[in-house]
């Protein structure tokens, strides 16, 4: 799941600068799981951002509206004319759905509400932990299942480095030292000498470092029914 | 077709009247709309408010944590607190040609003319004596106020029904003649008003008497005779309150003579413990042989051991021991062991009777022989209570109104419901941890007096909420989790989406607060606008900067919250969100004051925690947004407490 975490809405209220009317957009998907940006925390956004207002500012409009994936168009068109009608849109959705939004809609200003965290899983009551970075070179095979990418404060491929103490990682002291789990995985299953082998370097090239990454699947081959059905219509 | 789930109590009553919802109004102070659930399907409120046999009680899921909620006496308590306030059934907006006759004005008969007359059909009701009621007369007053009997047949007639007073069809006029008058049906409902006999040598004797007339003379006012030493023969609850008569009427001493063995007495084991308790003796298992005359007045009953009362296959087949012999001086006997049908009504028309005399009719279409002539209640489904004669006259109603806009007579449709399974071991052990013993209210046996507000109130707080609570909206559930993590219950399961399991869930609502997707709603509370509306309070005016917030539970006393300004109320402050709380601040309260019950009272033992944390929440909020508004929680002070601080003060 993707994990947001909202901004302070003294931040917010800064970015609107002279904006009269707002929509605050909410994403019924990851953003509304950890309580970031679903239906309640738009109404209560609505709220606070109203709340912060001063005395002898200008009234601004406030209107809230959610729908189930900020990611997929689809779902956010029928609130197209509501949205081009704004000044400006907080969008709570991930960093995918703002951009969609701003790729969309050439008029409307679009502020981020939520800080795009981290591709993460819970991690008991109102907590989640970030577990994939997402690198686009998936080697967790040879670390026993856990990701040093996402987890090392180092990224370090052959560790543990010298700051695992206890356990726990140098860096911060809360955080589990990833190398430490993954060494006591691979003795509890008996195969601690496979850790001995060199992890070579990866491929960084389908990580952030070759720009923009995108993902076709032309052998669904459902690119060429759309068409086709399009084309009919 | 499924079959619909409801609440067991519901299920349970013959006219499926919604007692948890009626509790639950009660218990938020809703008498008004309680009113409205009671009698949504039962025109005798106040007659049931006495004398119901509850069969809702019995099946209440509460008993299953200690014992039932007490609805009888809540729906007592809605009676008295609305008394001559309370509204009355709708007169039809539009009147019908079609006319209808009802022959008997019992709980029967009143029910279907007062629904053929809120159809807009002319509705006469004939009645034999000079008093409506029909049996409910023959229940003894200090059970059944008459004030209780006026007061819903009273109701019902004033819809703009016409009631003929002491007019004996069959005497005066004739079934069949008020067919030929112009109605369009009639519906015979004249109940059980004749007592059975039994061929005892000695009956005929001048103090051997029937109990129905007997009864019926008595709470008519009609002057009767009672005896010194009175012998009532029967087992049943009538003979109870026969016994209990008789005593009231000076017999010095009462016995009730009963074939059955204590177990198997078919009066309700409390009705035999009031009876005792005003010095009823209950001789069981004695048959009565014959009555000793001397001079032609009773000297005494002679009686006869029983062995056993019924076969091995359950059968009434009484055997004796005629060996086993005593007498029992008395100078009156009062026979009580059953009712029959008054079949009179029938003579002179052409209704068909069996090879045994009784009424040819289709009990599934109530149609007699006659085309037009139909039979409810007590005379087509035996002897029950007052409510079963009330579900019978609606069935009875819907054939007729059918009949007179079709012309086809069908049996009414049956609706197929279910009631609610019992509370799982699992969820109940759940349940048992979160109520802690301190936080229940002391359950209500079964009472005779009149609850008071307070008691009313948290006797209404322990309905369990059946099929009230939770609902996903699947639509709109994210799948998140949080309601599965959250519910004290365990009623939360992962699907799909999220669903809502009926059986356990209890309406505490914290599911509901905390969706983030606002997917879940609760069932009840939603019917009236969803409770969060109540906190759309008047802007704040002059100085009233101050928002009291309350649960309507809280059980202070202080019905105003405490100060003065604008109050609103909400079924339980945990379910409220961080928002309900901002949109006050946003409208201009300075202060938002919350009244939440006390820790150890909530009705949902497991409030408190989720309170003090959306207290939390809103602070944190309003620090950064409005520091200048504050939240705040005003707990009421434990009733403990206070005594425990007077106690140190005297030591």
């Amino acid at each position: 799941m993707i994990v947001c975490q909202q901004k302070p809405v003294a931040w917010i209220r800064e970015r609107l600068g002279s904006a009269r009317r707002v929509v605050v957009l909410g994403c019924g998907t990851c953003s509304t799981v950890c309580f970031a940006g679903g239906e309640r925390e738009v109404e209560e956004l609505c709220c606070s951002l109203q709340l912060a207002r001063r005395d002898g500012e200008a009234d601004v409009e406030f209107e809230g509206a959610t729908c189930k994936r900020v990611c997929d168009w689809e779902f956010v068109e029928p609130l197209r004319a509501t949205l081009e009608g704004a000044d400006a849109i907080v969008s709570l959705a991930c960093g995918a759905g703002s951009n969609l939004l701003a790729d969309k809609l050439e008029t409307v200003a679009v502020i981020p509400g939520v800080d795009t965290a981290f591709l993460g899983s819970n991690a008991g009551p109102e907590s989640w932990t970030e577990m994939c970075a997402a690198c686009g070179d998936c080697i967790i095979d040879q670390t026993f299942g856990f990701c040093p990418v996402a987890r090392c404060a180092k990224t370090l491929l052959n560790g543990p480095c010298g700051g695992s103490s206890n356990g726990k990682c140098e860096v911060n002291p809360e955080v589990d030292c990833v190398w430490a789990k993954i060494v006591e995985r691979a003795r509890a299953l008996g195969r601690l000498a496979e850790l001995e082998r060199i992890i070579p370097p990866k491929d960084w090239s389908a990580a952030r470092h070759g720009g923009q990454r995108s993902v076709r699947r032309e052998d669904l081959g459902l690119h060429r029914l759309f068409t086709e059905e399009l084309d009919e219509v | 077709m499924t079959a619909k789930v409801i609440p067991p109590c519901q299920a349970a009553c013959p006219v499926h009247t919604d007692g948890g919802r009626y509790a639950r109004l009660v218990a938020e102070g809703r008498d008004a709309e309680a009113w409205q659930v009671i009698c949504r399907t039962n025109p005798f409120p106040s007659v049931c408010a006495h004398i119901c046999q509850r069969p809702c009680e019995k099946q209440c899921r509460r008993a299953q944590l200690d014992a039932p909620v007490a609805l009888r006496a809540l729906k007592r308590f809605v009676v008295e607190r609305l008394g001559s306030r309370a509204p009355r059934p709708q007169p039809p907006t539009r009147d019908r040609f079609e006319r209808v006759a009802v022959v008997g004005a019992g709980p029967a008969g009143l029910t279907a003319a007062l629904d053929l007359r809120q159809q807009g059909f002319r509705v006469t009701v004939y009645e034999r004596l000079e008093r409506p009621g029909g049996m409910l007369n023959v229940i003894p007053r200090y059970r059944l106020p008459q004030q209780a009997i006026d007061a819903d047949v009273e109701a019902i007639l004033s819809t703009g029904i016409e009631l003929r007073r002491g007019c004996e069809i069959g005497r005066e006029t004739t079934v069949a003649e008020l067919v030929e008058r112009g109605c369009d049906a009639v519906l015979v409902a004249t109940g059980l008003s004749r007592s059975r006999g039994i061929a005892v040598p000695g009956f005929g004797a001048q103090r051997f008497v029937a109990a129905i007339p007997w009864m019926t003379d008595v709470w008519l006012g009609n002057k009767v005779d009672v005896g010194r030493l009175v012998a009532v023969v029967g087992g049943g609850n009538v003979a109870a309150d026969v016994a209990r008569t008789a005593r009231r009427l000076g017999a010095e001493s009462v016995a009730m003579i009963c074939l059955e063995s204590r177990e198997e007495m078919p009066a309700e084991p409390q009705e035999i413990a009031l009876a005792e308790a005003e010095g009823i003796r209950v001789l069981t298992r004695q048959a009565p042989r014959r009555i000793l005359n001397r001079d032609g007045r009773i000297a005494a009953i002679e009686l006869m051991a029983v062995a056993s009362v019924f076969d091995e296959r359950g059968r009434f087949r009484p055997t004796y021991n005629p060996s086993r012999i005593r007498t029992l001086p008395a100078d009156m006997v009062i026979l009580s062991i059953g009712q029959a049908p008054d079949r009179s009504w029938a003579r002179g028309s052409p209704v068909r009777t069996d090879d045994r005399g009784r009424i040819v009719v289709d009990r599934d279409t109530h149609l007699t022989t006659h085309p037009r002539v139909f039979l409810a209640g007590e005379s087509l489904r035996g002897p029950g209570a007052a409510i079963e004669a009330v579900a019978d006259g609606h069935r009875a109603a819907e054939v007729i109104a059918r009949f007179v806009d079709t012309g086809a007579v069908s049996a009414p449709a049956d609706d197929e419901v279910v009631a609610l399974e019992p509370f799982p071991d699992e969820a109940l052990a759940r349940l048992r941890a979160i109520r802690t013993a301190a936080a229940e209210p002391e359950p209500f046996a079964p009472c005779e007096p009149s609850l008071d507000e307070p008691s009313a109130r948290r006797e209404a707080g322990r309905c369990f909420g059946c099929l009230a609570g939770a609902v996903v909206d699947e639509t709109k559930c994210a799948s998140c989790l949080t309601c599965f993590r959250v519910c004290p219950l365990g009623a939360i399961e992962i699907a799909d989406t999220m669903v809502a399991d009926p059986v356990r869930c209890q309406a505490c609502g914290v599911c509901a607060a905390v969706c983030p997707a606002n997917a879940i709603r609760l069932e009840f509370w939603q019917a009236d606008g969803d409770e969060r509306t109540a906190l759309a309070a008047p802007p704040p005016r002059g100085d009233h900067d101050t928002l009291r917030v309350r649960c309507r539970h809280r059980d202070d006393g202080d019905p105003a919250g405490g100060g003065d300004g604008p109050a609103v109320e909400v079924p339980c402050l945990a379910r409220l969100r961080p928002v309900d709380l901002l949109r006050p601040v946003r409208q201009g309260y300075r202060t938002i004051a919350l009244y939440p019950c006390a820790a150890d009272a909530c009705k949902y033992g497991s409030a408190w925690e989720n309170i003090e944390s959306l207290a939390g929440q809103v602070r944190q909020i309003l620090a950064a947004a409005r520091p200048e508004a504050r939240v705040e929680l005003r707990v009421p002070e434990a009733a403990g407490q206070v005594a425990d601080a007077a106690q140190g003060d005297s030591a």
